[in-house]
């Protein structure tokens, strides 16, 4: 059964690439100074991290049904952490988190009413 | 998948979940606390693959389905939480 | 792309949208990643939140631009004004204003001609016009 031995190696690869992906993704939150950043960063985890554990989960246990239902899944999670992303990173700016220093441009900023002496911003946290 | 490879590969997750754990605890907004939350949330897929690898879950692709689709919703109302209502 | 018979090469289209996209979604992966295993006097990200005209028309488009662009790591929709069809988008790696709205409209081009059965109209405006804040704004104009 060899290839039964290369689809178990590769399953093993692609797990630890995605649990390699996530503990990156722990360390970005700490490293990266704002919100936006950090989003950012774990949508490397969201995307990739997830879809490659699947993957390799897939391969470790492979059936067309599982094929299925494995890309089914994959799909499912980039749409859906997106849309969560959005929605996270859309609050944050409603609720005055405002973008670290080393934000160079911010058109969004005009757009904007000005919230810095509203003090609701901060009884939420 | 042998015991070992097992071990190590929940320990790293385990040890991904811990730094969003801090960040979750420290974060200054109800916003970074859901982010971390949403990490959390990709480990405890991990987890969930892992461990229904290793038991031979017959069902294990439908949880991780199941999962995939339920996720955002905590990010979602999170969300809402943290703008008060406000989109 | 005036010259190919539209209808023909609708799925090819497609599936080179599908291919760039999945390079330029592990090409962004890799970049963050290094970026924050990178010592921080080392690190590249100058963030900053830009106004992207955009040329989408349809709900349908709307959506889907934004999800991709959240999709890629490093560049993030926060909100769209659909009535100046401007995406508002936060990136990670911004050297200057246009370097950034060229790779977004290069996406936004490859995706609407994906989409479209014929690529139509893909003029945006020109300039980015000034959004003046209102108090309290109308139901659906910024979501």
């Amino acid at each position: 059964m060899e290839l039964h031995d290369i689809m178990h190696g590769a399953g093993l690869v692609f797990i630890f690439l995605g649990i390699l992906t996530i503990i990156v993704a722990g360390i970005g939150l700490f490293r990266l100074p704002d919100l936006y950043l950090r989003a950012s960063a774990v949508g490397t985890s969201a995307g990739l991290g997830v879809a490659s554990i699947v993957i390799g989960a897939l391969l470790m246990d492979f059936s067309g049904l599982n094929l299925v239902k494995a890309a089914v899944a994959v799909i499912a999670q980039l749409l859906t952490s997106a849309v969560g992303s959005m929605a996270i990173a859309r609050s944050g700016y409603l609720n005055n988190s405002l973008p670290a220093e080393i934000t160079h441009t911010d058109d969004l900023l005009k757009t904007r009413r000005d919230r810095a002496t509203d003090p609701e911003g901060e009884s939420s946290t | 998948m042998s015991e070992i490879t097992l071990e190590i590969a929940l320990i790293l997750l385990g040890l991904g979940m811990l730094l969003a754990g801090v960040r979750a605890y420290l974060g200054p907004k109800i916003t970074d606390r859901a982010v971390a939350a949403d990490l959390i949330f990709f480990a405890i897929i991990g987890f969930i693959a892992l461990i229904g690898l290793r038991a031979n879950i017959e069902a294990l692709f439908d949880i991780i389905l199941i999962a995939t689709l339920l996720g955002f919703m905590a990010a979602i109302s999170m969300a809402r939480l943290g703008s008060g209502g406000r989109r | 792309m005036s010259t190919t018979t539209s209808l023909a090469s609708w799925p090819w289209r497609m599936v080179s949208f599908l291919l760039w996209y999945i390079k330029a979604f592990v090409l962004a992966n890799v970049y963050v990643t290094l970026d924050v295993l990178r010592p921080k006097r080392r690190m590249k990200m100058s963030p900053a939140i830009i106004a992207v005209p955009a040329a989408s028309e349809s709900d349908t488009e709307w959506t889907l631009i934004s999800c991709f662009i959240t999709l890629t790591p490093g560049t993030l929709t926060l909100s769209i004004s659909r009535e100046h069809k401007i995406l508002y988008v936060h990136g990670m790696f911004v050297e200057s204003r246009e370097s950034l709205v060229e790779e977004i409209q290069e996406m936004e081009d490859r995706m609407l001609r994906a989409l479209r059965r014929s690529p139509g109209d893909l003029s945006r405006p020109i300039r980015v016009p000034d959004v003046v804040p209102v108090d309290e704004p109308p139901e659906g104009e910024v979501r």
